[in-house]
């Protein structure tokens, strides 16, 4: 019964964890813009624990580190608290706290294997692709499921210039959200990064060809967009270029970004 | 625990091992050593505001230039120095150092008095150069108010002509450069402008990480960049707007490089911007005359697009196609960008696989350089670090207040992070440096450092790499009587030595608010006894100088060469 227990909750988190939602609102400021969605459905853990994780979703991540301090107060140090900690520092993008909650939690009980996923989008975006990498790839031997976790390993790749083995994580992370409704964002972001794979191999007709299967997943990729027009300015197709541009220019006035105030 | 959370927490630990971390890069056989030259003479300790700083003009820190004042053939030292918010008119001033190295030793000796520079605004930013053609180097001080022309007489001291040259912009200049823009043999001058800032009424705090930090430059107004054209009688003409400099909107500029970026035998600048798009003003010759086109070239924003905020600037052909390569650094969170030339008019964002991506991203990077500083034939580079927000650490903003310098190693197709044992102590102190420039100091053949820190010290930083190949600095000299352009900035030049070839660029701008010294570097096999230059100099005409003794200086004299075309 206990087994069973743990495999429906494990089951419902990692379901969560592939749920999509927005990004958080100020998820346009920072350039590494790979951003994970961090809004998964809230495990169905205990209730208070669920109410902080609301409270997270809102911004009201100071208020959320309180009630989590006075929760493990009650109820002793708690892998799920723990990664809630780590989630209120990374919902701030503060990924060096965010990390070191995530490491805690990875030390504690009860098993909670998302934490392993966004311990390697913090550790990524620390700039540690060592730690990054082992991060993910614990994740996705717990849950090979994952495309997010598929992704960001391939990103970790890319920093490499393993782009072999980029290439097969990010067609991964696409064959995994093919099977997924509602996730048409991620499968965008992981179609333009094979397209990435194949500019940087010199091949940009395929590139393009990627391209536009992003964009037919989400018209809504910027960096997508962007890269449409390079490919299609070196390929000499100067309609397809202003078009690019016209949808271009449109997302960036939507959604402007900067790396300071 | 349970039985069965134990089992699963053994299994997952397990499991954790089969992910262990990989890594495709090589170890290269050198790096560069460097050594602080703890009695260097220079003794100022740098203003730029106070610390901490509260306001974005106390965050950039004044900038160095290394050029030969007394024509002794050495390099001497200028410092740009700042003032504070209560007394922004009135600093300690600016300073001038004479290199008086000898026996091996780097020695300068403070000479600001007597050379008559008496400049205490806030001053930003050096140019060295020599504008009027009389062989003698002058300085231009871009500052937070008027900036500065200082003609250098000859005869150790300088005279301020600013008013009689129009080149007081009143702008807050940041980095300026000169070089031959329109072809007629004379250096004209390009400043790049900030924002505009009022000491005396500073705006409201802004957030960043849930942090209220200065403001700034977001929601304060941008300043055109300016051209000055030489019109060689000693003055200057703003020819900014005819020139197409007022074509595009003002952004907040704090960098720039000059040379040819498309092979068409004429200059062209970069600017880099901060928080905004970089502008790439392609020359269109007949007079001065740019249109800008960073965005249609691929090096206005990053592989996604986006702008960044650029600080320091590097060229360098970094994968050996004879095409020049941009290195920018950049803010925290973010990460420095290289962007390889494609063809002669389109660059790429190849950061990542480079190596030059992930590695940054906790560093907020001010001036940059590429140089062959290990002796292993090719160019490894050189970043200042540091943020400006004093509020600034791993937990608070992911990225500490004070940083070290970055040494990234070339290893094939890749950077990698040179560690403290190769390159010594230096490298691992964390600092709040802004300025970087480079140069032999002491004629060894090798390139020297010297950092400039925020309200902290000058250090240098004497090169003491060991090799078994040999350093050779090359200078440029045109004393044409037609000519005014006398150490040809922006210059590029083709080195052959043996069955190495490389392709190097006289500096012009780069690095940040700062001038390196007119010196390029290579180093040869052991067993090289000369070397083929051929040199694109500013004007577009070419000129080969082949085996050329291969001695640690050579000057190469412009019309004591030959004809490529003839051969």
């Amino acid at each position: 019964m206990r087994t069973c227990h743990f495999m429906l909750l494990l089951s419902i988190a990692l379901a969560g964890a592939c749920q999509e939602q927005d990004p958080p609102p100020d998820s346009a400021s920072d350039p590494g813009r790979a951003e994970v969605a961090i809004d998964m459905e809230v495990p169905p853990l205990q209730d208070e624990l669920a109410t902080i994780y609301r409270l997270i979703q809102q911004d009201e991540t100071g208020s959320a580190r309180i009630r989590l301090r006075n929760w493990m107060e009650a109820n002793g140090e708690d892998a799920r608290a723990l990664f809630l900690f780590g989630l209120a520092y990374q919902r701030e993008k503060r990924y060096a706290p965010a990390a070191d909650w995530y490491v805690r939690a990875t030390q504690a009980q009860p098993i909670y294997p998302p934490t392993w996923h966004f311990l390697g989008w913090s550790r990524y975006y620390l700039g540690q692709p060592r730690l990054s990498e082992e991060a993910f790839r614990h994740h996705l031997q717990l849950t090979p499921g994952e495309a997010d976790s598929a992704y960001g390993l391939g990103l970790v790749m890319l920093d490499d210039a393993r782009l072999d083995d980029a290439q097969s994580l990010f067609t991964r992370s696409v064959e995994l959200l093919r099977e997924q409704d509602g996730r048409n964002e991620s499968r965008a972001k992981a179609l333009f990064r094979l397209a990435e794979i194949q500019e940087l191999r010199g091949d940009d007709a395929q590139a393009r060809a990627l391209l536009e299967r992003a964009l037919a997943a989400s018209d809504r990729n910027e960096e997508a967009w962007f890269r449409l027009i390079q490919v299609c300015r070196r390929l000499g197709d100067e309609p397809a270029v202003l078009a690019a541009e016209t949808r271009h220019r449109e997302l960036v006035t939507q959604s402007p970004h900067g790396a300071r105030p | 625990m349970t039985l069965h959370a134990l089992l699963t927490g053994l299994a997952i630990t397990l499991l954790a091992g089969c992910g262990k971390p990989t890594s495709t890069n090589s170890i290269p056989e050198s790096a560069p050593r460097f050594t602080e030259v703890d009695d260097s003479g220079i003794d100022l300790v740098m203003t730029s505001g106070t610390l901490p700083s509260t306001q974005i003009i106390e965050v950039n820190g004044g900038g160095l230039a290394l050029l030969d004042v007394d024509s002794d053939g050495d390099l001497d030292l200028f410092v740009a120095n700042g003032a504070t918010l209560d007394a922004p008119t009135a600093g300690p001033g600016c300073r001038l150092y004479e290199n008086r190295s000898h026996d091996g030793r780097i020695e300068f000796h403070d000479v600001t008095a007597a050379s008559g520079i008496d400049l205490h605004r806030w001053a930003m930013g050096a140019a060295a150069a020599d504008y009027d053609g009389d062989g003698h180097v002058d300085l231009y001080v871009t500052c937070h108010g008027p900036n500065a022309l200082l003609r250098n007489r000859g005869d150790g001291t300088f005279e301020d002509v600013t008013t009689s040259s129009g080149t007081g912009d009143t702008g807050w200049g940041t980095s300026a450069a000169f070089a031959d823009l329109d072809g007629d043999l004379d250096l004209d001058l390009l400043v790049v402008n900030y924002l505009q800032f009022d000491p005396s009424a500073p705006p409201p705090s802004a957030r960043f990480k849930q942090q209220n930090v200065m403001a700034g430059p977001n929601g304060l107004s941008a300043q055109h960049d300016v051209l000055y054209e030489n019109l060689g009688n000693g003055t200057f003409r703003n020819a900014s707007q005819g020139a197409g400099m007022h074509a595009v909107d003002p952004a907040y500029g704090l960098n720039l490089v000059i040379l040819d970026l498309d092979g068409d035998e004429r200059l062209d600048a970069i600017i880099g911007n901060d928080s905004d798009e970089n502008h790439l003003y392609r020359n269109e010759g007949d007079g001065l005359r740019f249109r800008e086109e960073g965005g249609a070239r691929g090096i206005a924003v990053n592989r996604d697009g986006h702008a960044q905020a650029t600080m320091g600037m590097a060229i360098a052909d970094v994968d050996g196609d004879e095409r020049p390569d941009l290195f920018t650094t950049n803010f925290s969170s973010d990460t420095n960008t290289l962007h390889l030339g494609r063809s002669a008019d389109a660059w790429d964002d190849r950061t990542s696989t480079w190596g030059l991506g992930l590695s940054s991203r906790t560093m907020l990077g001010w001036a940059a350089v590429f140089g062959d500083f290990d002796h292993d034939g090719d160019e490894d580079l050189i970043s200042v670090n540091g943020h400006v927000y004093p509020q600034a650490s791993m937990d608070s903003m992911d990225s500490e207040y004070e940083q070290p310098p970055s040494v990234m190693i070339r290893s094939g197709r890749r950077f990698r992070r040179a560690t403290q044992e190769e390159t010594g102590q230096w490298i691992s102190e964390p600092r709040r440096d802004r300025n970087l420039v480079r140069g032999d100091l002491d004629g060894d053949g090798d390139m020297d450092l010297i950092i400039g820190e925020l309200n902290g010290p000058v250090r240098v930083l004497r090169n003491e790499t060991t090799s078994n190949r040999r350093g050779v600095v090359l200078s440029l000299r045109d004393d044409r009587p037609i000519s005014r352009d006398r150490l040809a900035p922006g210059a590029r030049l083709d080195i052959t030595a043996g069955d190495e070839t490389s392709t190097r660029w006289m500096p012009a701008g780069g690095s940040f608010q700062s001038t390196h010294a007119p010196q390029v570097h290579v180093s040869i096999p052991p067993d090289q006894r000369t070397i083929d230059v051929e040199v694109h100099w500013p004007d577009g005409i070419r000129e080969q100088f082949d085996a050329r003794e291969a001695a640690t200086r050579i000057e190469l004299l412009r019309g004591t060469g030959t004809d490529p075309a003839s051969d």
